[in-house]
Protein backbone atom coordinates (compact mmCIF):
# COMPACT_ATOMS: atom_id res chain seq x y z
CA UNK A 1 0.00 0.00 0.00
CA UNK A 2 3.03 2.25 0.54
CA UNK A 3 4.14 2.70 -2.06
CA UNK A 4 1.39 4.07 -4.18
CA UNK A 5 0.14 6.30 -1.16
CA UNK A 6 3.83 7.57 -1.44
CA UNK A 7 3.15 8.78 -4.84
CA UNK A 8 0.04 10.40 -3.92
CA UNK A 9 1.81 12.02 -0.94
CA UNK A 10 3.93 13.97 -3.09
CA UNK A 11 1.42 14.99 -5.62
CA UNK A 12 -0.94 16.13 -2.31
CA UNK A 13 1.56 17.61 -0.85
CA UNK A 14 3.03 19.94 -4.04
CA UNK A 15 -0.41 21.21 -4.35
CA UNK A 16 -0.92 22.09 -0.67
CA UNK A 17 2.22 23.67 -0.57
CA UNK A 18 1.63 25.51 -4.40
CA UNK A 19 -1.98 25.91 -5.35
CA UNK A 20 -3.49 25.78 -1.99
CA UNK A 21 -7.02 28.15 -2.65
CA UNK A 22 -7.40 26.72 -5.94
CA UNK A 23 -7.32 23.42 -4.23
CA UNK A 24 -9.95 24.82 -1.59
CA UNK A 25 -12.16 26.01 -4.40
CA UNK A 26 -11.95 22.80 -6.28
CA UNK A 27 -12.34 20.97 -3.04
CA UNK A 28 -15.86 23.20 -2.67
CA UNK A 29 -16.98 23.03 -5.99
CA UNK A 30 -16.79 19.11 -6.20
CA UNK A 31 -17.79 18.43 -2.19
CA UNK A 32 -19.96 21.96 -1.05
CA UNK A 33 -19.27 24.57 1.24
CA UNK A 34 -19.09 22.16 4.12
CA UNK A 35 -17.52 19.43 2.50
CA UNK A 36 -21.14 17.22 3.28
CA UNK A 37 -22.28 17.58 -0.48
CA UNK A 38 -25.61 19.32 -1.32
CA UNK A 39 -27.66 20.28 -4.42
CA UNK A 40 -25.34 18.43 -7.39
CA UNK A 41 -22.14 17.77 -5.15
CA UNK A 42 -21.13 14.86 -3.03
CA UNK A 43 -20.14 14.52 0.33
CA UNK A 44 -16.11 14.08 1.25
CA UNK A 45 -14.84 10.34 1.30
CA UNK A 46 -10.99 10.60 1.19
CA UNK A 47 -10.00 7.75 -0.75
CA UNK A 48 -12.71 9.11 -3.78
CA UNK A 49 -10.59 12.08 -4.49
CA UNK A 50 -8.16 10.96 -6.44
CA UNK A 51 -11.15 8.65 -8.95
CA UNK A 52 -10.73 9.82 -12.38
CA UNK A 53 -9.22 13.05 -11.26
CA UNK A 54 -5.95 13.92 -13.60
CA UNK A 55 -3.93 16.07 -10.85
CA UNK A 56 -4.06 13.15 -8.85
CA UNK A 57 -1.72 11.67 -11.37
CA UNK A 58 -2.57 8.27 -10.76
CA UNK A 59 -2.90 5.13 -13.64
CA UNK A 60 -6.86 4.05 -13.92
CA UNK A 61 -5.40 0.81 -12.07
CA UNK A 62 -3.51 3.08 -9.07
CA UNK A 63 -6.58 5.09 -8.78
CA UNK A 64 -9.13 1.63 -8.53
CA UNK A 65 -6.71 0.41 -5.96
CA UNK A 66 -6.27 3.40 -3.82
CA UNK A 67 -9.50 3.90 -3.88
CA UNK A 68 -10.27 0.13 -2.47
CA UNK A 69 -7.74 0.56 0.27
CA UNK A 70 -9.05 3.85 1.25
CA UNK A 71 -12.13 2.04 2.96
CA UNK A 72 -12.80 1.00 6.38
CA UNK A 73 -11.35 -3.10 5.93
CA UNK A 74 -8.14 -1.43 5.97
CA UNK A 75 -8.94 1.48 8.39
CA UNK A 76 -11.01 -0.26 10.97
CA UNK A 77 -10.75 0.71 14.42
CA UNK A 78 -11.56 -3.07 15.17
CA UNK A 79 -10.19 -5.08 12.42
CA UNK A 80 -12.53 -7.66 13.51
CA UNK A 81 -15.87 -5.51 12.20
CA UNK A 82 -14.34 -4.19 8.95
CA UNK A 83 -17.62 -2.95 7.77
CA UNK A 84 -17.78 -0.87 11.27
CA UNK A 85 -17.05 3.13 10.87
CA UNK A 86 -13.76 4.21 11.62
CA UNK A 87 -13.19 7.22 13.76
CA UNK A 88 -9.42 7.28 12.45
CA UNK A 89 -10.75 7.63 9.12
CA UNK A 90 -13.21 10.10 10.31
CA UNK A 91 -10.92 12.10 12.10
CA UNK A 92 -8.66 12.80 9.39
CA UNK A 93 -12.11 13.33 6.39
CA UNK A 94 -12.94 16.37 9.01
CA UNK A 95 -9.54 17.74 9.21
CA UNK A 96 -9.46 17.59 5.33
CA UNK A 97 -12.85 19.14 5.18
CA UNK A 98 -12.43 21.91 7.78
CA UNK A 99 -9.04 22.58 6.20
CA UNK A 100 -10.55 23.05 2.50
CA UNK A 101 -13.34 24.26 3.27
CA UNK A 102 -11.80 27.54 5.87
CA UNK A 103 -12.31 30.81 4.61
CA UNK A 104 -8.25 30.61 5.21
CA UNK A 105 -7.39 27.36 3.91
CA UNK A 106 -5.15 25.28 5.82
CA UNK A 107 -2.04 23.66 4.65
CA UNK A 108 -1.72 19.85 5.03
CA UNK A 109 1.50 17.62 4.78
CA UNK A 110 1.20 14.12 4.45
CA UNK A 111 3.88 11.19 5.02
CA UNK A 112 3.28 7.72 4.23
CA UNK A 113 4.82 4.56 6.19
CA UNK A 114 5.11 1.23 6.32
CA UNK A 115 4.85 -0.89 9.50
CA UNK A 116 5.54 -4.33 9.34
CA UNK A 117 3.47 -4.86 12.65
CA UNK A 118 -0.02 -2.84 11.56
CA UNK A 119 -2.82 -5.06 10.43
CA UNK A 120 -4.79 -1.91 9.37
CA UNK A 121 -3.98 1.72 7.78
CA UNK A 122 -4.14 4.67 10.68
CA UNK A 123 -3.46 8.35 9.95
CA UNK A 124 -2.20 10.50 13.04
CA UNK A 125 -3.07 14.16 12.77
CA UNK A 126 -1.39 16.99 14.26
CA UNK A 127 -2.53 20.80 14.30
CA UNK A 128 0.39 23.42 14.65
CA UNK A 129 -0.79 26.36 15.57
CA UNK A 130 -0.08 29.71 14.45
CA UNK A 131 2.18 30.60 17.63
CA UNK A 132 3.93 26.85 17.18
CA UNK A 133 2.59 25.17 19.57
CA UNK A 134 1.03 21.35 18.40
CA UNK A 135 -1.75 19.03 19.46
CA UNK A 136 -2.91 15.46 18.43
CA UNK A 137 -6.45 15.85 16.44
CA UNK A 138 -8.23 12.43 17.30
CA UNK A 139 -11.72 13.42 17.35
CA UNK A 140 -11.92 15.49 14.32
CA UNK A 141 -14.62 17.92 14.27
CA UNK A 142 -15.44 17.76 17.90
CA UNK A 143 -11.49 18.55 18.58
CA UNK A 144 -11.97 22.20 18.44
CA UNK A 145 -10.76 22.52 15.11
CA UNK A 146 -10.59 26.67 14.83
CA UNK A 147 -8.11 29.59 13.42
CA UNK A 148 -6.08 29.04 16.07
CA UNK A 149 -4.69 26.14 13.77
CA UNK A 150 -2.27 27.41 10.72
CA UNK A 151 -1.60 23.79 9.35
CA UNK A 152 -1.81 20.22 9.76
CA UNK A 153 0.22 16.98 9.26
CA UNK A 154 -0.47 13.87 8.62
CA UNK A 155 1.41 10.53 9.08
CA UNK A 156 -0.58 7.59 7.60
CA UNK A 157 0.40 4.07 8.73
CA UNK A 158 0.22 1.20 6.03
CA UNK A 159 0.53 -2.34 6.46
CA UNK A 160 2.69 -4.43 4.31
CA UNK A 161 2.02 -6.27 1.61
CA UNK A 162 -0.29 -3.78 -0.51
CA UNK A 163 1.04 -1.78 -3.28
CA UNK A 164 -1.24 0.15 -5.78
CA UNK B 1 -19.62 -24.61 -1.49
CA UNK B 2 -17.19 -22.84 0.15
CA UNK B 3 -17.72 -23.68 3.64
CA UNK B 4 -17.39 -27.85 3.18
CA UNK B 5 -14.08 -26.93 0.83
CA UNK B 6 -12.67 -24.74 3.95
CA UNK B 7 -12.80 -28.08 6.44
CA UNK B 8 -10.51 -29.83 3.80
CA UNK B 9 -6.68 -30.83 5.43
CA UNK B 10 -4.85 -27.62 5.45
CA UNK B 11 -1.76 -29.95 4.17
CA UNK B 12 -3.22 -30.05 0.81
CA UNK B 13 -4.00 -26.30 0.58
CA UNK B 14 0.04 -25.44 1.35
CA UNK B 15 0.64 -27.78 -1.81
CA UNK B 16 -1.68 -26.08 -3.85
CA UNK B 17 -0.59 -22.98 -3.30
CA UNK B 18 2.57 -23.72 -3.95
CA UNK B 19 1.29 -24.68 -7.81
CA UNK B 20 -0.97 -21.29 -7.46
CA UNK B 21 1.84 -19.39 -7.35
CA UNK B 22 3.53 -21.00 -10.20
CA UNK B 23 0.74 -20.51 -12.49
CA UNK B 24 -0.04 -16.91 -11.58
CA UNK B 25 3.05 -15.63 -13.53
CA UNK B 26 1.91 -17.50 -16.73
CA UNK B 27 -1.29 -16.77 -16.33
CA UNK B 28 -1.10 -13.00 -15.92
CA UNK B 29 0.90 -12.98 -18.91
CA UNK B 30 -1.56 -14.65 -20.60
CA UNK B 31 -4.01 -12.38 -19.77
CA UNK B 32 -1.72 -9.54 -20.41
CA UNK B 33 -1.35 -10.38 -24.20
CA UNK B 34 -5.21 -11.20 -24.47
CA UNK B 35 -6.19 -7.86 -23.15
CA UNK B 36 -6.25 -5.90 -26.11
CA UNK B 37 -7.75 -7.72 -28.47
CA UNK B 38 -11.22 -6.81 -28.99
CA UNK B 39 -13.37 -4.24 -30.56
CA UNK B 40 -16.41 -3.20 -30.46
CA UNK B 41 -19.06 -2.15 -33.15
CA UNK B 42 -20.50 0.96 -31.30
CA UNK B 43 -24.10 -0.26 -30.56
CA UNK B 44 -26.43 2.68 -30.24
CA UNK B 45 -28.51 1.75 -27.22
CA UNK B 46 -32.20 2.85 -27.21
CA UNK B 47 -33.77 4.42 -24.15
CA UNK B 48 -35.37 1.68 -22.41
CA UNK B 49 -33.00 -0.90 -23.42
CA UNK B 50 -32.99 -4.20 -21.29
CA UNK B 51 -31.12 -7.27 -21.04
CA UNK B 52 -31.47 -9.56 -18.76
CA UNK B 53 -29.35 -13.28 -19.09
CA UNK B 54 -32.16 -14.13 -17.06
CA UNK B 55 -34.67 -14.41 -19.79
CA UNK B 56 -33.15 -14.35 -23.25
CA UNK B 57 -34.83 -15.18 -26.41
CA UNK B 58 -33.40 -18.95 -26.81
CA UNK B 59 -32.27 -19.22 -30.31
CA UNK B 60 -33.08 -23.31 -29.92
CA UNK B 61 -36.57 -22.81 -29.47
CA UNK B 62 -37.51 -19.84 -31.43
CA UNK B 63 -40.64 -17.69 -29.00
CA UNK B 64 -39.33 -18.93 -25.60
CA UNK B 65 -36.80 -17.76 -23.44
CA UNK B 66 -33.84 -18.84 -21.51
CA UNK B 67 -31.97 -17.88 -18.29
CA UNK B 68 -28.30 -18.47 -18.88
CA UNK B 69 -27.60 -17.93 -14.79
CA UNK B 70 -26.90 -20.25 -12.14
CA UNK B 71 -28.35 -20.05 -8.95
CA UNK B 72 -27.49 -17.49 -6.20
CA UNK B 73 -24.85 -18.67 -3.52
CA UNK B 74 -23.59 -17.37 -0.67
CA UNK B 75 -19.70 -16.45 0.31
CA UNK B 76 -21.32 -16.20 3.90
CA UNK B 77 -18.70 -14.39 6.53
CA UNK B 78 -15.44 -15.25 3.67
CA UNK B 79 -14.25 -12.31 1.92
CA UNK B 80 -14.47 -14.19 -0.78
CA UNK B 81 -16.60 -12.06 -3.27
CA UNK B 82 -13.90 -11.98 -6.16
CA UNK B 83 -14.27 -16.29 -5.96
CA UNK B 84 -18.20 -15.99 -6.39
CA UNK B 85 -17.99 -13.36 -9.05
CA UNK B 86 -15.69 -14.59 -11.13
CA UNK B 87 -17.18 -18.29 -11.10
CA UNK B 88 -20.66 -16.60 -11.72
CA UNK B 89 -19.39 -14.92 -14.63
CA UNK B 90 -17.82 -18.06 -16.18
CA UNK B 91 -20.85 -20.60 -15.50
CA UNK B 92 -23.03 -17.78 -17.21
CA UNK B 93 -20.87 -17.32 -20.24
CA UNK B 94 -20.56 -21.29 -20.61
CA UNK B 95 -24.33 -21.71 -20.79
CA UNK B 96 -24.74 -18.55 -22.97
CA UNK B 97 -22.06 -19.64 -25.14
CA UNK B 98 -23.46 -23.91 -24.93
CA UNK B 99 -27.05 -22.48 -24.73
CA UNK B 100 -27.36 -24.28 -21.26
CA UNK B 101 -30.46 -23.18 -19.03
CA UNK B 102 -28.33 -22.24 -15.88
CA UNK B 103 -30.47 -24.09 -14.04
CA UNK B 104 -30.47 -27.06 -15.96
CA UNK B 105 -28.57 -30.56 -14.59
CA UNK B 106 -26.47 -30.36 -17.70
CA UNK B 107 -25.12 -26.64 -16.77
CA UNK B 108 -21.74 -26.19 -15.32
CA UNK B 109 -21.44 -25.22 -11.28
CA UNK B 110 -17.85 -24.52 -10.96
CA UNK B 111 -16.31 -24.47 -7.80
CA UNK B 112 -15.68 -21.66 -5.91
CA UNK B 113 -13.77 -22.67 -3.11
CA UNK B 114 -11.23 -23.82 -4.81
CA UNK B 115 -10.52 -20.64 -6.94
CA UNK B 116 -10.55 -19.33 -3.35
CA UNK B 117 -8.46 -21.30 -1.59
CA UNK B 118 -6.25 -22.38 -4.51
CA UNK B 119 -5.82 -19.07 -5.88
CA UNK B 120 -6.92 -16.66 -3.50
CA UNK B 121 -5.36 -14.33 -1.20
CA UNK B 122 -2.48 -15.35 1.53
CA UNK B 123 -4.75 -14.17 4.36
CA UNK B 124 -7.82 -16.33 3.20
CA UNK B 125 -11.50 -14.92 4.41
CA UNK B 126 -10.07 -11.92 5.70
CA UNK B 127 -8.45 -10.49 2.89
CA UNK B 128 -9.44 -7.03 2.56
CA UNK B 129 -9.23 -7.51 -1.49
CA UNK B 130 -8.76 -10.09 -4.26
CA UNK B 131 -8.45 -8.48 -7.64
CA UNK B 132 -10.17 -10.20 -10.44
CA UNK B 133 -7.16 -10.23 -12.72
CA UNK B 134 -5.27 -12.66 -10.34
CA UNK B 135 -8.82 -15.04 -10.23
CA UNK B 136 -8.57 -14.93 -14.19
CA UNK B 137 -5.39 -15.75 -14.54
CA UNK B 138 -6.06 -19.12 -12.59
CA UNK B 139 -8.90 -19.73 -14.56
CA UNK B 140 -7.24 -19.28 -17.73
CA UNK B 141 -4.01 -21.29 -16.49
CA UNK B 142 -5.81 -24.59 -13.86
CA UNK B 143 -8.98 -24.13 -14.71
CA UNK B 144 -11.83 -24.71 -12.58
CA UNK B 145 -13.59 -28.48 -11.38
CA UNK B 146 -17.21 -28.97 -11.42
CA UNK B 147 -18.57 -28.56 -7.92
CA UNK B 148 -20.07 -32.35 -7.58
CA UNK B 149 -16.66 -33.66 -8.90
CA UNK B 150 -14.42 -32.02 -6.41
CA UNK B 151 -13.48 -33.41 -3.23
CA UNK B 152 -10.75 -30.64 -2.96
CA UNK B 153 -9.88 -28.19 -4.38
CA UNK B 154 -6.48 -28.46 -5.89
CA UNK B 155 -6.38 -29.17 -9.47
CA UNK B 156 -9.91 -30.38 -10.80
CA UNK B 157 -9.50 -33.80 -11.18
CA UNK B 158 -10.37 -34.00 -15.19
CA UNK B 159 -11.57 -32.22 -17.33
CA UNK B 160 -11.16 -28.73 -15.65
CA UNK B 161 -13.00 -25.99 -17.28
CA UNK B 162 -10.33 -23.69 -18.69
CA UNK B 163 -11.67 -19.82 -20.03
CA UNK B 164 -9.92 -19.15 -23.47
CA UNK B 165 -9.61 -15.09 -22.17
CA UNK B 166 -10.15 -12.79 -20.36
CA UNK B 167 -10.77 -9.32 -21.38
CA UNK B 168 -10.23 -6.32 -19.63
CA UNK B 169 -13.70 -4.07 -20.46
CA UNK B 170 -12.23 -0.53 -19.25
CA UNK B 171 -11.83 2.26 -21.68
CA UNK B 172 -10.80 5.49 -22.20
CA UNK B 173 -13.95 7.17 -20.21
CA UNK B 174 -17.45 6.18 -18.69
CA UNK B 175 -19.40 5.78 -21.45
CA UNK B 176 -16.92 3.73 -23.72
CA UNK B 177 -16.96 1.27 -20.91
CA UNK B 178 -19.99 1.30 -20.17
CA UNK B 179 -20.87 0.68 -24.13
CA UNK B 180 -18.42 -2.12 -23.33
CA UNK B 181 -20.11 -3.88 -20.86
CA UNK B 182 -23.40 -3.72 -22.57
CA UNK B 183 -21.86 -5.08 -25.77
CA UNK B 184 -20.04 -7.52 -23.43
CA UNK B 185 -23.32 -8.94 -22.08
CA UNK B 186 -25.23 -8.60 -24.94
CA UNK B 187 -23.46 -10.90 -27.05
CA UNK B 188 -21.00 -13.16 -24.88
CA UNK B 189 -22.11 -13.45 -21.19
CA UNK B 190 -22.17 -11.90 -17.83
CA UNK B 191 -19.15 -9.31 -16.64
CA UNK B 192 -17.07 -8.98 -13.74
CA UNK B 193 -17.02 -5.71 -11.73
CA UNK B 194 -15.51 -4.54 -8.53
CA UNK B 195 -17.63 -1.61 -6.98
CA UNK B 196 -16.59 0.60 -3.73
CA UNK B 197 -19.28 -0.99 -1.19
CA UNK B 198 -20.43 1.27 1.67
CA UNK B 199 -21.86 0.43 4.48
CA UNK B 200 -25.91 0.50 3.38
CA UNK B 201 -24.99 -2.00 0.83
CA UNK B 202 -25.24 -4.82 2.81
CA UNK B 203 -28.68 -3.88 4.49
CA UNK B 204 -29.98 -3.08 1.00
CA UNK B 205 -33.31 -4.72 0.94
CA UNK B 206 -35.72 -2.77 -1.35
CA UNK B 207 -35.37 -5.50 -4.02
CA UNK B 208 -35.98 -4.39 -7.39
CA UNK B 209 -37.97 -1.39 -7.20
CA UNK B 210 -35.47 1.05 -7.38
CA UNK B 211 -31.56 0.63 -7.89
CA UNK B 212 -29.03 1.35 -5.34
CA UNK B 213 -26.80 4.17 -5.31
CA UNK B 214 -24.46 4.92 -2.03
CA UNK B 215 -26.93 6.67 0.60
CA UNK B 216 -30.41 5.66 -1.44
CA UNK B 217 -33.13 6.27 0.68
CA UNK B 218 -35.01 3.17 1.83
CA UNK B 219 -36.45 0.95 5.10
CA UNK B 220 -33.71 0.89 7.91
CA UNK B 221 -31.13 2.44 5.97
CA UNK B 222 -27.99 3.19 8.40
CA UNK B 223 -28.45 7.21 9.05
CA UNK B 224 -24.73 7.51 8.73
CA UNK B 225 -22.27 6.25 5.14
CA UNK B 226 -19.07 5.81 5.16
CA UNK B 227 -17.02 3.67 2.86
CA UNK B 228 -16.09 0.52 3.26
CA UNK B 229 -13.67 -1.53 0.47
CA UNK B 230 -13.95 -3.21 -2.76
CA UNK B 231 -16.60 -5.66 -3.52
CA UNK B 232 -17.20 -7.27 -6.30
CA UNK B 233 -20.64 -8.67 -8.67
CA UNK B 234 -21.21 -10.64 -11.54
CA UNK B 235 -23.24 -7.80 -14.23
CA UNK B 236 -26.02 -10.53 -15.83
CA UNK B 237 -27.93 -7.50 -17.55
CA UNK B 238 -28.55 -3.81 -17.72
CA UNK B 239 -31.66 -1.59 -17.89
CA UNK B 240 -31.20 1.58 -19.65
CA UNK B 241 -34.52 3.14 -18.43
CA UNK B 242 -33.71 3.08 -14.78
CA UNK B 243 -30.13 3.18 -16.03
CA UNK B 244 -28.78 0.27 -13.52
CA UNK B 245 -26.77 -2.63 -14.10
CA UNK B 246 -28.52 -5.86 -13.26
CA UNK B 247 -26.18 -7.95 -10.70
CA UNK B 248 -25.47 -11.20 -8.92
CA UNK B 249 -24.54 -10.61 -6.01
CA UNK B 250 -23.14 -13.27 -3.55
CA UNK B 251 -25.00 -12.93 0.00
CA UNK B 252 -27.57 -15.53 -0.57
CA UNK B 253 -31.24 -15.62 -1.60
CA UNK B 254 -32.07 -14.21 1.60
CA UNK B 255 -30.19 -11.08 0.68
CA UNK B 256 -32.20 -7.61 -0.57
CA UNK B 257 -35.97 -8.68 -0.53
CA UNK B 258 -37.85 -10.14 -3.31
CA UNK B 259 -35.25 -9.49 -5.91
CA UNK B 260 -33.93 -12.93 -3.70
CA UNK B 261 -29.57 -11.83 -3.66
CA UNK B 262 -29.82 -9.97 -7.16
CA UNK B 263 -30.05 -6.10 -6.76
CA UNK B 264 -29.84 -3.51 -9.51
CA UNK B 265 -26.89 -0.69 -9.40
CA UNK B 266 -27.28 2.32 -10.56
CA UNK B 267 -25.32 3.23 -13.54
CA UNK B 268 -21.83 5.34 -12.74
CA UNK B 269 -21.75 9.14 -13.23
CA UNK B 270 -24.80 10.01 -13.06
CA UNK B 271 -25.23 14.36 -11.47
CA UNK B 272 -27.16 14.30 -7.64
CA UNK B 273 -26.06 10.46 -6.88
CA UNK B 274 -23.06 9.09 -4.72
CA UNK B 275 -21.37 6.91 -7.34
CA UNK B 276 -20.03 3.45 -6.33
CA UNK B 277 -17.90 3.53 -9.24
CA UNK B 278 -19.21 0.23 -10.81
CA UNK B 279 -18.28 0.61 -14.40
CA UNK B 280 -15.39 2.75 -13.62
CA UNK B 281 -12.83 0.30 -11.75
CA UNK B 282 -12.36 -2.66 -12.59
CA UNK B 283 -14.34 -4.60 -14.94
CA UNK B 284 -13.36 -8.20 -16.60
CA UNK B 285 -15.27 -10.34 -19.36
CA UNK B 286 -14.14 -14.06 -19.61
CA UNK B 287 -14.98 -16.37 -23.03
CA UNK B 288 -14.06 -19.56 -24.17
CA UNK B 289 -13.58 -19.41 -27.69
Amino acid sequence: MAGGWQDLAKTLNNEFATNLSGLANDFKNKHGNDGNGGPGKTPYKFGHFAHRNPKAGLSDRANARFLVDSGTRHWADDPTKPRAESTNLQNLEDVVKFSLTNANPKKITFTVQTDANATNASAAVTAINTDKTTRDIKKGAADNLDDKIQEFTVVITCPPGLNP
Amino acid sequence: MLESIAKQPINMMTEHEKVTRRSFVSGAAALAGAAVAVTYPGTVYAAGTVVDLRSMDNPASPGTKISYVTPIKSQSSCNACTAFAVVAAIEGTYNKWKNLPGDASEAINLSEGQLFFAAGPKDKCVTTHWWPEDALAYCANVGLAREDQADFVAEPKSNPVLISRAVNLMRMNLNKTQDAIKDWITNTGPVIAVMAEYNDFFLFNVGTSKPYFPGVDYADKPPKLWFVGGHVVAIIGYDDGQKCWICKNSYGTKWNGTAKGYVNIAYGGQPNQQDCFIDSLDVWGVSFN
